[in-house]
């Protein structure tokens, strides 16, 4: 059995008296694309945010490929290679796209006090944009390097959202909401940007609210509700899932 | 410089230091009320409280307005400063958003404080009081009338101020504003309007304190920035947009710079203040009785 | 801003003292010097981080104080006080630093703001130290080992050219250190904090590594500075070191242009004679103008008088 890339046992997040998530227990095996679903106030963005340290859980553990990384620094956890994105877009809006991406390589620029004061050493700079090339193409944002974020419009802002957190060479990938807001075709681009890079071989953790679309993508769903797991399984499984049916039906005409 | 250490004196000292509580603890309602809506600190607060004690001079002085008309008009001229302040500074620099209109604040103290040096000149002004010299006293310890009157009206106002904030519909907007923004934006509470009625209160407050305090504290321009340091360690001891926060705070740090100056040495008394306001900030971030933003 | 400006700008910082001969000239060609140092290291921290320091001026006070009582009460030359007084920042940056930075929101300006206070009054109240209120007269002049074992004393009433150019080196280092970092990796770990800080450590930068990284090298680089104005004037105050001064840097860095290569030497060179020449005739104007230029340079110049200039010449940047 293949240990999987993401473990998450017992996790517990209280505010107040309020439990966001309660007892959360699944796993993320390598390579799978699986999708977080649940309706509003569920506890997805909880879940994350208590996956990538920006909340401490109150009880619970994660485990990233095997090692336990329960409230370690989202820094930490980004140069272990479980790198996330935002609900809302999150980009450095004033700077320009490749600027952007450039930022992004952190991890893979070599530092130094050396470098600081007299510059990389000689094609070390030659690399990196190359990188910068590279992600810009499989991103498709080439066209848009010199434009300041804040200008491009909103589809293309959360690509680049997702090609920064690609840049950052991650093991999973955590997309929070990446959908939201688009329209069919801009979503249709998304998603296959997002096959695309489990393709590379990146592990994918993904919320969103079109349901159908993850229906589609996903290899397995987990359904949260009221911060609890209320099923876990394939599409189709989820799909037929009685309490899953009962909760959804409402939305699920809607949809 | 040993104090007598026996029970008369230490009630005395405590009552001073009650009542110097009482001329910050209003600065410092009207800073935490701010900061609670808005997120500024509005160091220019004490520019109101020394203006409030300059207008209460020249009402009475040059005016010949009664004492406690004058106390009515350093609130409305706190009130009208605030707000125009408020409106014309903080507001349109909300966009910039964070520190930045800290600095702002304190150019807005630093202009009024030295426009007030030119016109005002830099001689200490004491306003006499209305109840000239009568005192009470109990078993030694004193009370000044002019200090009785202080604490009952501070007592009024922040009863006044209470009560505002809990049954009335502007007062109730910003109670919202500070709690739950987003919920209060939601409902189509208006930040600009409740914003600039945060400024006004506090103003008045402001206003008011140094009109009150004219009479026991000497003032010159530089009292306003003397006050506003002090009511600002007070509110993020206490927690910055807590109300009773801000008034424990003041009788906190009042009492504790009190018994310094009198038990150790009057220059530790300022460094008692912002000490204790350093100790909040690392080891209590939120205030004594403030919330952590969420 | 393009290579020909900066040698324009050097050209004029090496020539400035021939061409200003009187003595009050030059003395205002050293404090312009001193403040560019200043402002340099602050903008590090304002423009490029974004971390609003309302207390820079302690820590060039720190700097200040340090070097004076080292030579005159143990007898330190100024070569080894000159440091130390940097070092003496740079742990006051390192103790005051550590906590706040850790915080987010409005804490990093609180706490160098009420630090910046208690800086004051603890200069003000340890008499036995510093003399307090009555000031610190008397200080050393600087001296440098010079060939075949004899010293050179810069005596700065009688010359102030040597001590000018001493102050530049100094001054130009710093603005050497400032750009380098711009371009360097710590640099845009930096833009990132500024930007958006939990999107930075997504992207797996450490920012409160950097962010301490940052601060301390502008305290220490204050506290070089404090070091210099005080064997350059002999005489210290607890005053010359109090918030309205770190809110006048605050006002000559935004002025200058926070976060544009030339802004922190703009802003000095137009505010230093300013503010000196205010300070002597008419003070009280000299503050309400700077607290006015403030408030009008955040509303209407956010990249301030540089920004103003390339906009004119129809340029743009982040």
């Amino acid at each position: 059995m293949v240990t999987p890339v993401l473990r998450v046992e017992g996790l517990t997040r209280s505010f107040g008296g309020f439990r966001a998530v309660s007892s959360l227990t699944f796993h993320v095996d390598p390579r799978e694309i699986v999708g977080l679903v649940g309706p509003n106030g569920a506890g997805k963005t909880t879940t994350f945010n208590l996956i990538t340290g920006f909340l401490r859980p109150t009880a619970g553990r994660v485990w990233f490929q095997g090692r336990e990384v329960t409230g370690c620094p989202p820094h930490r956890l980004a140069r272990l290679g479980l790198v996330r994105t935002f609900q809302q877009t999150r980009v450095f809006s004033r700077l320009t796209v490749e600027e952007n991406i450039r930022l992004a390589l952190h991890r893979h620029e070599p530092g130094g006090l050396r470098r600081t004061l007299w510059g990389p050493a000689p094609g070390e700079a030659a690399a990196l944009e190359r990188r910068v090339d590279e992600i810009l193409e499989f991103a498709g944002l080439q066209e848009a390097r010199r434009r300041r974020a804040e200008e491009l419009p909103y589809g293309e802002q959360r690509i680049l959202g997702v090609a920064m957190a690609l840049a950052v060479d991650p093991v999973l990938l955590l997309l929070d909401e990446p959908l939201a807001g688009m329209n069919a075709t801009e979503a249709e681009a998304a998603i296959q940007l997002v096959r695309a890079i489990r393709d590379r071989g990146v592990t994918v953790l993904i919320i969103d609210h079109h349901m159908e679309t993850l229906m589609r993508h996903c290899d397995r769903l987990v359904v949260l509700h009221h911060g609890e797991k209320l099923a876990e399984g394939p599409p189709e499984a989820i799909r037929r899932h009685p309490e899953v049916v009962r909760v959804y039906l409402g939305e699920e005409a809607a949809v | 410089m040993r104090r007598a250490v026996d029970v008369v004196t230490i009630l005395q000292f405590g009552v001073n230091g009650l009542f110097v509580a009482t001329g910050y603890a209003l600065v410092a309602l009207g800073l935490t009320l701010i900061f609670g809506v808005l997120h500024v600190a509005d160091f220019a607060q004490g520019a109101l409280y020394m203006l409030g004690a300059y207008v209460s001079f020249y009402a009475t002085q040059a005016g010949g307005v009664g004492y406690f008309a004058a106390v009515a008009l350093a609130m409305a001229t706190g009130a009208v400063l605030a707000a125009l302040n408020g409106g014309v500074v903080y507001l349109p620099l909300q966009r910039h958003g964070g520190s930045l209109t800290f600095v702002a604040a304190l150019g807005v103290l630093l202009i009024l404080q030295n426009a007030a040096l030119w016109w005002f000149g830099g001689d200490f002004r004491l306003v006499p009081s209305p109840f000239g010299d009568g005192k009470f006293s109990a078993g030694g310890v004193v009370l000044t009338h002019h200090q009785a009157f202080v604490l009952g009206a501070t007592g009024c106002l922040v009863l006044l101020l209470w009560a505002g904030l809990r049954y009335t519909k502007p007062g109730k907007a910003l109670r919202a504003m500070a709690q739950q923004p987003e919920a209060a934006r939601l409902v189509g509470i208006d930040i600009q309007r409740v914003g600039l009625l945060a400024f006004a209160v506090a103003g008045g407050l402001a206003g008011g304190a140094g009109a009150l305090m004219a009479p026991v504290r000497a003032f010159d321009p530089h009292i306003g920035a003397v006050v506003i340091l002090k009511s600002f360690a007070i509110v993020i001891f206490g927690g910055m947009g807590s109300v009773p926060g801000a008034i424990v705070g003041a009788a906190v740090v009042a009492l504790a710079e009190t018994f310094t100056a009198a038990y150790l040495a009057a220059e530790f008394a300022d460094l008692v203040a912002f000490g204790l306001m350093i100790v909040a900030l690392f080891a209590r971030p939120q205030g004594l009785l403030g919330r952590l933003p969420t | 801003m393009p290579g020909a400006w900066v040698g324009l700008a050097l050209l004029g910082a090496l020539v400035a003292p021939v061409l200003l001969r009187s003595p009050s000239h030059q003395n205002l060609l050293v404090l312009t010097a001193i403040n560019v140092i200043l402002v340099a290291s602050l903008d590090m921290l304002i423009g490029l981080s974004g971390l609003v320091s309302l207390g820079h001026a302690a820590f060039w006070g720190i700097g200040a104080y340090t070097s004076a009582l080292l030579v005159m009460r143990a007898g330190v030359p100024f070569l080894v006080a000159l440091p130390a007084a940097g070092l003496a920042a740079a742990a006051a940056g390192l103790v005051i630093g550590y906590p706040s930075l850790r915080l987010r929101g409005h804490y990093f300006v609180l706490v160098t703001f009420i630090f910046g206070i208690i800086v004051t009054l603890l200069l003000t109240s340890w008499v036995e130290l510093t003399r307090g209120p009555m000031g610190l007269p008397g200080i050393p002049f600087a001296t440098l080992p010079w060939v075949g074992g004899t010293e050179v004393v810069l005596n700065t009433f009688q010359d102030k050219v040597r001590y000018y150019y001493l102050v530049l080196v100094v001054a130009l280092l710093t603005l050497w250190v400032r750009s380098r970092i711009m371009g360097s990796r710590m640099g845009r770990a930096l833009v990132a904090v500024r930007e958006d800080e939990d999107l930075g450590q997504t992207l797996g930068v450490d920012t409160h590594r950097y962010k301490m990284g940052v601060f301390v090298l502008s305290t220490a680089q204050a506290g070089l500075a404090g070091s210099l104005y005080a064997h350059y004037s002999t005489f210290l105050a607890p005053e010359t070191f109090d918030y309205v001064a770190s809110f006048d840097l605050f006002v000559m860095n935004l002025v200058g242009g926070a976060g544009t290569p030339l802004g922190p030497v703009v802003g000095p060179v137009l505010l230093t004679a300013v503010r000196d020449a205010l300070r002597s005739t008419h003070p009280v104007l000299g503050a309400v103008l700077f607290g006015v230029f403030l408030i009008l340079s955040i509303q209407f110049l956010p990249r301030g008088v540089v920004g103003v200039w390339d906009h004119l010449r129809g340029r743009r940047r982040w």
